[in-house]
């Protein structure tokens, strides 16, 4: 028999306020560790990772036959190539650049210490977070092609990311630009060599750069690269320029906000340093 | 009941889908849409807020295990505005595109000033300003562009639904 409709509703709120309990009771529990991966979190990325590689190619197929419709006829295919091929030794250069003014810097100093090349692997990108609160990409390689998790991200331009999440198949990479707390890096400033830190979460899609200490000071335009103390990155990689100065009108603390040097929002092809 | 559930799982999965491969490439104004509150409020205006709690409940959860991060804000925040979007069910002119365009505005407003105010009590760094200007204007004007065609496939659903219904009664 059917309860009277003032004890349903009671019923009712009660299931509400119950749901409501559980879901603060669990969003405040995973919001310790947000960079680590549930086992839930897991298995639906890998349930979702063949529909969004099939949808990735479907994508991809209409954007080529928009652009070969579009004017570019069967030249795009080949373009496409050939622009893998450059972005491969645009890496290639850029490498040899990082070696020559490591080189030169190290000439001046005296000090003969050796640097080691970069082992790559090229990674396509298949999808991105759906979110805009989180900045990850999935990537097509995953722990069966040796991939292991914090692996630096780079592209012919600069750094992209860390490895966060390691599949069979498929990886996480975490973007500089996440504004999760934990997703940090040092670096220093080209000119100066001063040690900075770099967070996620700056305006417009770019970083927020801290300075470690009250003599290191910005300039707009410095280059920012990777520090000989990072925990997960080669040294001397770009990883962006200063776009603007934040004062905070009490003379001591200063911050900055970086654009990235790599085109994060225009990525397709992006290798991981496996060593 | 099964054919329900199946529909519900399915169009969300490819909504999630589609959002972060077709719109991730996209890449206007530089955001992904937020599809499944797109069709959350488009369902919760059709169908009630019994329905339309239940959409954003599944959609939420989906979205949240894709998004990885915090467990919950997606289920908390799609479920509350399927059930109070859904409660215009039957107060509100259905065939009249503009409704579910300005209530779009309103649940992504909402979505999105909750769920700053939550990401950034736990830690999360960014600025408001900031995210209205770079994030929440761009969206607007997604998810108004959006809701037009979800919301007519969903209206078309809604009455092939009831002229099969009313073909099986008879009337």
């Amino acid at each position: 028999m059917l309860k009277p409709w003032g004890e349903r509703k009671k019923i009712f709120f009660l299931v509400v306020v119950l749901f409501f309990l559980l879901l603060t009771g669990l969003l405040f529990r995973t919001s310790r560790d947000t960079l680590d991966e549930t086992k839930a979190e897991f298995s639906f990325k890998l349930l979702l990772y063949p529909i969004q590689k099939a949808l990735q190619y479907a994508t991809d197929f209409s954007h080529e036959t928009w652009n070969t419709v579009t004017g570019l006829a069967s030249l795009y295919r080949e373009n496409a190539d050939l622009r893998r091929e450059i972005s491969e030794l645009k890496m290639e250069i850029s490498q040899l650049e990082q070696l020559g003014a490591e080189n030169e810097r190290l000439r001046q100093t005296l000090d003969f210490s050796t640097k080691s090349t970069l082992n790559l692997i090229s990674v396509e990108i298949v999808a991105r977070n759906p979110s805009n609160w989180m900045d990850t990409v999935i990537i097509d390689k995953g722990g069966k092609y040796g991939l292991l998790k914090n692996m630096p991200v780079i592209t012919e331009h600069g750094v992209v990311g860390r490895i966060l999440n390691v599949n069979p198949l498929s990886s996480e990479v975490i973007l500089l630009t996440d504004p999760r707390e934990g997703n940090s890096m040092s670096g220093v400033i080209k000119r100066s060599r001063g040690l900075v830190y770099i967070y996620g979460g700056g305006p417009g899609g770019n970083c927020r750069v801290k300075s470690s200490d009250l003599d290191v000071r910005f300039e707009v335009g410095d280059q920012i690269l990777t520090s000989e103390s990072s925990l997960y990155f080669p040294k001397n990689l770009l990883i962006g320029t200063i776009l603007e100065i934040i004062d905070h009108g009490d003379g001591f603390e200063q911050e900055a906000v970086m654009k990235p040097a790599a085109k994060l929002g225009q990525m397709e092809y992006i290798y991981v340093v496996s060593n | 009941m099964k054919r329900r559930w199946l529909i519900l799982t399915g169009a969300l999965l490819f909504s999630i889908c589609l959002q972060s491969t077709f719109f991730a490439r996209l890449n206007l104004f530089g955001v992904v849409p937020d599809l499944v509150l797109v069709i959350v409020v488009s369902h919760a205006l059709l169908y009630g807020p019994i329905s339309g709690s239940l959409w954003g409940l599944v959609g939420g959860l989906f979205l949240d295990l894709a998004s990885g991060g915090i467990l919950g804000i997606n289920i908390l925040l799609k479920t509350a505005l399927g059930f109070g979007i859904g409660l215009f069910e039957r107060t509100v002119f259905k065939d009249n595109l503009l409704v579910p365009t300005v209530l779009v505005v309103f649940a992504t407003l909402a979505n999105e000033t909750i769920s700053y105010l939550i990401l950034t009590a736990l830690g999360w760094q960014e600025k408001f300003g900031s995210y209205i200007v770079f994030t929440v204007i761009p969206l607007l004007l997604q998810h108004m562009i959006l809701t037009i065609p979800v919301y007519y496939l969903l209206l078309k659903g809604l009455r092939l639904r009831q002229e099969s219904f009313e073909r099986r009664m008879g009337i």
